[in-house]
């Protein structure tokens, strides 16, 4: 490649910066720098700790100041929008960017936009703008809501998508993808750079940033080279149980972190619930007193004060240790972290592999992340993640079309504005990835929704939203602007109540499922503290300190992520492994004795074979399916085998799931070997059974909830307010049997629908999974007993009858049974 | 012959009506509440999304109710109207006319914030806070029985809660239906409108609890 004057140029302040700095540029970070000063647009695919940040920040500064010079704009005008998925991150990168400028010798501010800043300095930002402007896709979309935004955002040279692999797969990031489409027609020669780690969709992730103006020849996707080193250390129990079950064997190997913990300098655990979170931060102070005042808890459900004191003290080294969830799993570097701990089977391998990216932050650094089995069979988890990074196998994030709750959020964002021509915006529209089949009759029952409330454009005497005067779109009142602003920036949030003390202090938010089973007076841990819960009053959880009897765990339901499916053909492909003799893992060889049990009981399945279990015990009859296709799978496979199975002959099932495997236990005999002469796993109807077998209703009027909120049909109330606003207040509840009733085709209803069948039901993979098991080999096997794979399943079936104490005993009771029939 | 499903209370027998009312048969009296007519307008004029086609909903169940049973006495248990004048009032005030030889009485609630002058160009009788018919009192507010002691002698009918009941509450399919509350000292009424939301309550050992379940009422507690 020939090398250009300002080419050479802009290498060298490029190198003479890296020098200052007694580092050395990466070859990526060199091949971003010529890829943006040529004009292209592009992805950098990057780890955290490799210097991501600089890789896109310096070409910017760079290629400026050699078409430019190093003097400041004047007038001075918004240059750069740099996106970030959390607001936490927004300071750490402020510092780190503004600090780069001064160094470079350019004289660019960097300003903060996010729901924190303050009016004096959004006022300022508007008259004299900062050169670079960081924010979130919620504050970015404010931003559109503001007259003169078009003005603002004019001048721009560049837009940095920063964590996208974050923020894609996400309603947040269809957020990005309208906000970039209104950008794209304002500054034509725009550029638009991602930032993303390593997922299994990488071109598709730079199509969707791209939308319909995505063109191969100038767009580029820039690599790091940096293979981080991953070991992955195993934490093995001395003795491997023959019937694992989910919960106990984590704590029983707790004597050996103790020597991990006291050894690193900081570590982070990672868990998968938040009560996980919260049993693992008591458990570790237990054992480790000396800890306190030096370990931390960290969960989403938390208050922010709380996390951002926590999230400071990592950052300083104030901390040893801090119990976590996937709320630190994003961005931050916290240089201090040397060691990782995994608790329990982390589901997937992209998430496996943020976490482990956690330590060792130096990008030579080698990080190594503990891996602690919560019961046996996990371990097979841990060979199978070491498998998959292996072979780089990562699970991709799919991208998040045609949400139409978004669309109308959008909408009303740009009526409230500019206005907008209905062509126009139609265009505009088609540009994105998320919309561009959006069909004519949708893209008018859309208008209709924003001008009549109606789904056609049909005139309606009383004023709604949006008004309409010809192919003109715009909001007239002020007060339904004000209120669409605060509605901005609601996407995805839980019922959730906060916790207070009695005395007033916030400590943070659990769910109100959890709250609806307590009584005054129980006493139940949060947040690391004892608390005793007095009562419930206006969406809050009063409560006062407590002492540690009978400590109560929340429990939230949201937290259980599924196995991934690219996790999940790992397992088989190990187990087959295994099988061949050809395994070497550490892991494997550990759970050989509960492996070979199961072998001798029933059958080691291999990769073509699926394997069912049909065991009479005491309860009733039991039949236990492992395809291994993840929780969410096996419960749709497990509803509509259970469904099968009762049309044809009379019976009820309960439903016990496992990532690998379902059991269906009825009280009468099923005779399967008869069944599966015909094929019970065909596809045929397969969207009307599935969705008659899980209760689609039920599960289209939760995710409702969001949708009701992000396109504006409920409303939060505004703060302050709140009293004035309560006769404009209607559960989503409400609005979900409404349309049901009245509007049965509505947009918004088919979108719950829909995404019910795809994000929960995920009928795509389920289909996948059932022509999968078409071309297997069924295997029936009939042991006396349960067996290693059979146990996990039953006990979680039985798990919600029972107290933690009492779960305990009944558990080895079942164990007792079975080793007694021998 | 009464196909409805009754209740005795204080020796009276009362009819309890799929359309979320209740009968006092050997009176003519319908009791109903929290009716909350102009919502789905006040929600549209204020810019947020209602289904149109949901208005008038409940005059046409209470057209229906009162074609088919001999009512004298329509008894409204509080939040007729849902909040600030708008055109489904006009609609209302039209509407009592079609039925002359009925009486539309209002005992107050929350939501009833209406102008006395609005209220009195209407044939409709209001009553600020509570009616007492024989050894009933009619108000919109549920008492708990410890605050029971002004009215103690009279079995109060109210509403205000927009009672539901959770069948199935352990299981993965739940149902929330609309009820009567049947306790000690009073009838909490479902909600009679069709733009209000349930809240499920938790019933006590000794009280009633009958489900609005489609066409029917059932004892469901």
């Amino acid at each position: 490649m020939e090398i250009s004057q300002t080419q050479n140029k802009a290498l060298a302040l490029h190198k003479a910066w890296f020098k200052q700095r007694g580092w050395q540029a990466f070859p990526y970070q060199e091949e971003a720098l010529l890829a943006y000063q040529s004009g292209k647009d592009g992805l950098i695919n990057a780890p955290t700790g490799s210097g991501k940040t600089f890789s896109l920040w310096l070409p910017i500064l760079i290629d400026w100041i050699v078409k430019n010079g190093s003097v400041r704009p004047k007038p001075r005008r918004l240059k750069v929008l740099w996106i970030t998925p959390v607001r936490a991150l927004a300071n750490d990168l402020q510092l780190a960017m503004q600090k780069a400028a001064q160094e470079i010798g350019l004289d660019w501010e960097v300003g903060i936009r996010t729901g924190d800043t303050d009016l004096k300095t959004r006022t300022k930002q508007k008259t004299v703008p900062p050169e670079c402007l960081i924010t979130t896709p919620e504050s970015l979309h404010l931003m559109l809501s503001n007259k003169g935004y078009k003005d603002l955002f004019g001048s721009l040279e560049a837009i940095v998508i920063d964590e996208w692999h974050e923020l894609l797969g996400t309603k947040r990031g269809v957020q990005v993808e309208l906000a970039l489409a209104v950008m794209r027609t304002l500054s034509p020669t725009l550029r638009i750079w991602g930032i993303s780690a390593t997922i299994g969709n990488m071109a598709e992730a730079v199509e969707v940033l791209m939308g319909s103006n995505y063109n191969p020849e100038n767009t580029c996707i820039v690599r790091s080279e940096i293979e981080k080193r991953i070991v992955i250390k195993s934490v093995l129990p001395d003795e491997v149980e023959d019937f694992p079950w989910g919960g106990h064997l984590g704590i029983k190997l707790l004597p050996k972190i103790i020597p991990i913990l006291q050894e690193g300098k900081t570590t982070l655990v990672f868990t998968n619930t938040r009560s996980q979170c919260e049993i693992w931060y008591s458990y570790i102070l237990e054992a480790m007193p000396e800890l306190a005042g030096e370990m931390a808890l960290h969960h989403g459900s938390l208050s922010g004060e709380v996390r951002t004191w926590v999230e400071d003290n990592l950052r300083s080294g104030g901390l040893k240790v801090v119990v976590c969830t996937s709320s630190l799993d994003l961005g931050v570097d916290f240089r201090p972290v040397e060691r990782i701990i995994q608790i329990g089977g982390p589901k997937g391998v992209a998430r496996f592999l943020q976490r482990a990216g956690r330590s060792g932050h130096r990008p030579d650094a080698e990080s190594v992340i503990y891996f602690v089995p919560t019961h046996s069979l996990e371990l097979i988890e841990a060979a199978a993640l070491r498998e998959a990074i292996k072979q780089n196998a990562i699970e991709p994030r799919r991208p998040v079309i045609r949400a139409f709750d978004v669309l109308i959020q959008f909408l009303v964002t740009m009526a409230i504005s500019e206005g907008f021509k209905a062509d126009e915006m139609l265009a505009l529209i088609s540009n994105t990835f998320a919309y561009n089949n959006l069909n004519q009759t949708e893209w008018e029952n859309v208008l209709g929704f924003i001008t009549t409330g109606g789904s056609s454009l049909k005139e309606y005497k009383e004023h709604y939203r949006v008004t309409r005067e010809e192919d003109f779109y715009f909001v007239k009142s002020k007060r339904i602007a004000m209120r669409h602003r605060v509605n901005i920036g609601t996407i995805t949030s839980d019922v959730s109540i906060a916790v207070k003390f009695l005395s007033g202090g916030y400590i943070g938010n659990i769910e109100e499922y959890f709250v609806s089973k307590l009584k005054p007076g129980t006493v139940f841990s949060f947040g690391g503290k004892n608390l005793i819960f007095v009562q419930l009053k206006d969406m809050t959880c009063f409560v006062r300190k407590g002492d540690k009897r009978n400590v109560n765990i929340p429990s939230w339901q949201g937290g259980r992520m599924p196995l991934s499916s690219m996790l999940s053909s790992m397992i088989r492909e190990k187990l087959n492994q295994y099988l061949d003799g050809t395994a070497t893992d550490i892991e494997l060889e550990a759970i050989k004795p509960m492996l070979d049990r199961q072998q001798r009981m029933s059958l080691l399945p291999h990769k073509n074979e699926l394997l069912i279990e049909q065991i009479k015990t005491k309860e009733g009859y039991h039949l236990f399916f492992y395809p291994f296709e993840g929780r969410y799978v096996n419960e749709g496979i497990a509803s509509l085998i259970a469904l099968r199975l009762s049309q044809q002959e009379s019976n009820t099932f309960s439903i016990g799931l496992s990532d690998y495997g379902f059991e269906l236990l009825s009280d009468d005999p099923v005779n399967i070997a008869e069944f599966l002469e015909e094929d019970i796993f065909h596809t045929n109807n397969l969207l009307q059974e599935i969705q008659e077998a899980m209760n689609a209703v039920q599960l289209a009027s939760r995710k409702f909830r969001d949708i009701a909120q992000i396109s504006g049909l409920t409303f939060p109330g505004i703060p302050g307010k709140e009293l004035k606003a309560r006769h404009l207040q209607a559960s989503s509840t409400l609005f979900f049997n409404m349309f049901s009733q009245y509007e049965p085709n509505h947009l918004l209803l088919r979108q719950a629908y829909e995404e019910v069948l795809y994000d929960q039901m995920d009928e795509p993979r389920l289909r996948a999974a059932l022509h999968n098991i078409a071309q297997q080999k069924i295997v029936v096997t009939y042991p006396d007993r349960p067996t290693p794979f059979s146990f996990p399943i039953m006990v979680e079936r039985i798990r919600s009858k029972y107290s933690n104490e009492t779960l305990e005993e009944r558990v080895q009771k079942m164990i007792t049974q079975i080793e007694g029939k021998k | 012959m009464n196909t409805y499903t009754t209740h005795i209370v204080r020796g009276q027998e009362f009819w309890l009506l799929p359309e979320n009312a209740l009968y006092w048969q050997s009176e003519q009296m319908l009791f109903i509440a929290d009716l909350h007519l102009g919502k789905a307008t006040h929600f549209r004029n204020n810019g947020m999304y209602f289904p149109e086609q949901i208005i008038g909903a409940e005059l046409e169940k209470l057209t229906k109710i009162l074609k088919k049973i001999p009512v004298k006495k329509v008894i409204i248990a509080g939040d007729l109207f849902h909040s600030k004048n708008n055109a489904e009032w006009q609609g209302l005030k039209e509407w009592i006319l079609l039925f002359p030889d009925t009486k539309f009485i209002l005992v107050k609630g929350n939501h009833d914030i209406l102008p006395i002058e609005i209220y009195q160009q209407t044939a409709l009788e209001v009553v600020p806070n509570h009616l007492i018919i024989g050894d009933f009192i009619v108000a919109h507010y549920p008492i708990e029985p410890e605050e029971n002691t002004e009215f103690a002698n009279y079995y109060r009918i109210c509403g205000h809660l927009h009672p539901g009941f959770l069948l199935g509450a352990k299981m993965q399919r739940r149902l929330s239906l609309a009820c009567f509350w049947f306790q000690e000292h009073q009838v909490v009424l479902p909600s009679f409108g069709v733009t209000t939301g349930k809240i499920n309550i938790k019933p006590n050992p000794s009280d009633k609890v009958f489900v609005v379940a489609g066409e029917k009422v059932i004892l469901g507690f």
